[in-house]
């Protein structure tokens, strides 16, 4: 592998770290690396930041494991599916250093199945601006390694698994708790279901009377009035949906600050609250578009003999059916994302202790 | 906003065998216009695998302190130690990683989830340390059997009694296999014999599995099974106790 000549710092620098045991390539060929490799284990975490991979793996960190590093690189084992070239980003946290970011480029990758380390090895090379300290302190970093696989051991052994919520999950959570709290569930549908159906019937009710023509003369003061009776209407579900939405949230906070003691981070309790509100706010509002358009059509629809020549302002009414609906989703997750937002991102104890 | 470099503790380079030191750390809390002084510069050093008591009186500041070492809310001075990383400087991540691997939290009103079984309870920490079902679920009926409650694994919250309650707290806890458990008044709620019970089973977690535990209690059944017992009083450690030096006479009432 011909390599891109080196930074000028780094070229031809011995470190001397007597601690660390030297080491050869394990794979039998000539060396290939520019600086002398040690054999220390190091676990951390990495991040592709490759274009094309990046949108796959954007928001998860795969856990890697290296026992060869050198200034140069490290050869590294995880599980990820990796091509040279991609670029990774690996993190490690070493004490009294804090975490250490290094970039790196994948030189070449081999597939060893069944491996307990992982079963992919690459060799990832280190950026050129990455600083010589910042792979010293992970070399010198042994020192400290208590050696214990046992929870709770200082060392460079940090993040070693993530902390995660599957969509999978968290879908599978959420629509249990709407199941079970089934009372609370339809009462709150009710609301959106009720504040849309209004809207959407003040919405819809203006095109089918234009069609109608039913109704006075359009003076410069109906249209104003009617304008308010749709203004009033959408406060009366701007009002009552993020008060509904705001107060079953928060009576729930003792729950949000007793997951965050499980170790659920800020975004795990906001996507919880989000799935469950997108369900209620998605069945609401549907169901309440629709009974307001319907209830918009009656006058046409006991008439619809005699109407038959006219046309049915169809288009309008869609339109309008689709705002209800989006207005009632938008309130729902707004109602209800604001106070799980706060909920999240206050120390458990406060939330916790938290009266509604 | 650069973040400045963790703070370890003037330790030897090594295995420390201190898992918790907290050093000065103080509280104070904002009411109207007058300051309420919740802890007042407490420093302490924990072993591993040491059962630990904080006890005091109502309003003394171990719910305070209780809540500083465990992470969950900001000291307004010092600094808290956990394994030679000083929390405050821990990310978010970080931080979850801490609460959900390597400290279990036991409260007095047990704070299950009430829409959840008691299984699904326990396994909850575990799905957000990236378990999978696979792994999860015998896992969980293992753990909720080791606490005994392996006969109630699809039970509510509301069809258990406080003791069962405590028990899948206790249990749940364990979820990720912590070093320290920490626990507030963990028999706050609880009668005579079941209190004696949980008492029992926290010190053989302590005893078996090396797990430390910590505990703001002012139940003085603790006593007995305390390595170390700190006494606060007005936000301050009055006094330190080891149990090798306690003279212990138990009352009993008569049959």
């Amino acid at each position: 592998m011909a390599r891109a000549a080196r930074s000028p710092s780094r070229r031809g620098v011995m470190l001397k770290i007597p601690s660390l045991r030297r080491s050869a390539p394990t794979y039998g060929g000539p060396e290939r690396r520019a600086h002398q490799r040690y054999a220390l284990t190091l676990r951390g975490r990495g991040t592709f930041l490759s274009v094309p991979t990046r949108w796959l793996h954007e928001k998860e960190a795969f856990e890697v494991v290296s026992e060869d590093v050198s200034l140069g690189g490290m050869q590294v084992h995880f599980n990820e599916p990796v091509r040279p070239g991609d670029a990774v980003r690996l993190k490690f946290s070493v004490p009294k250093r804090g975490a250490v970011k290094l970039d790196t480029v994948v030189r070449w990758v081999r597939r060893s199945p069944g491996s307990r380390l992982g079963d992919t090895s690459a060799g990832l090379a280190f950026e050129d601006d990455v600083p010589r300290r910042d792979i010293e302190a992970l070399l010198h970093a042994s020192d400290h390694v208590a050696g214990g696989e046992a929870p709770g051991t200082g060392g460079v052994q940090a993040v070693t698994r993530q902390v995660n919520l599957p969509l999978r999950r968290a879908i599978e959570i959420s629509i249990r708790s709407l199941r079970i709290r089934t009372t609370r569930t339809l009462a709150t549908s009710a609301v959106v279901m009720f504040a849309i159906w209004f809207l959407t019937l003040m919405l819809c009710s203006k095109p089918i009377q234009a069609a109608l023509e039913i109704g006075e003369v359009i003076t410069k003061e109906s249209q104003a009035q009617d304008l308010w009776v749709v203004i009033v209407s959408m406060l009366v579900a701007v009002v009552g949906i993020t008060n509904t939405l705001h107060m079953s949230v928060a009576e729930r906070y003792r729950e949000i600050g007793t997951m965050k003691c499980l170790g659920a981070l800020d975004w795990f309790v906001v996507e919880l609250f989000l799935l469950e509100s997108l369900a209620l706010g998605a069945i609401g509002s549907i169901a309440g578009a629709l009974f307001g358009m319907l209830h918009s059509l009656y006058p046409w629809l006991t008439r619809a003999k005699e109407l038959a020549h006219v046309g049915l302002p169809l288009r309008a009414i869609l339109i309008n059916f689709a705002i209800g609906v989006a207005a009632g989703l938008l309130l729902t997750i707004i109602g209800s994302l604001y106070p799980a937002f706060r909920a999240a991102r206050m120390a458990p104890a406060e939330a916790m202790r938290t009266e509604v | 906003m650069a973040r400045s470099k963790k703070v370890v503790s003037k330790k030897p380079a090594g295995r420390s065998e201190y898992t918790v030191v907290c050093r000065d750390v103080r509280k104070e809390y904002e009411l109207g216009t007058q300051k309420v002084h919740a802890l007042r510069g407490v420093s302490l050093e924990i072993e591993r695998g040491e059962y630990i008591s904080i006890m005091g009186p109502s309003g003394s500041g171990k719910s305070t302190l209780f809540n500083m070492i465990g992470g969950l809310d900001h000291p307004s001075g010092g600094k808290v130690f956990i394994d030679e990383v000083d929390i405050a400087q821990l990310d978010p991540y970080e931080l979850a990683w801490l609460r959900c691997r390597k400290i279990g939290y036991i409260f007095q009103t047990f704070n299950l989830i009430p829409v959840m079984t008691a299984l699904e309870n326990v396994t909850l920490p575990m799905i957000f340390a990236g378990l999978t079902p696979d792994d999860y679920l015998p896992k969980g009926a293992k753990v909720l059997k080791t606490v005994g409650l392996g006969d109630r694994l699809h039970h509510k919250p509301t069809e258990l009694s406080g003791g069962q309650q405590q028990r899948v707290a206790i249990a749940r806890s364990l979820a990720n296999d912590p070093a320290i458990v920490l626990a507030d008044e963990p028999t706050g709620n609880l009668d005579l014999k079941t209190g004696r019970e949980i008492i029992n089973l926290l010190r053989v977690l302590n005893k078996k599995k090396g797990v430390t535990v910590i505990s703001a209690t002012h139940d003085l059944k603790m006593i007995d099974v305390s390595d170390r017992i700190f006494w606060i009083r007005d936000g301050a450690i009055a006094k330190v106790e080891e149990r090798g030096k306690l003279k212990l006479s138990v009352g009993a009432i008569g049959e």
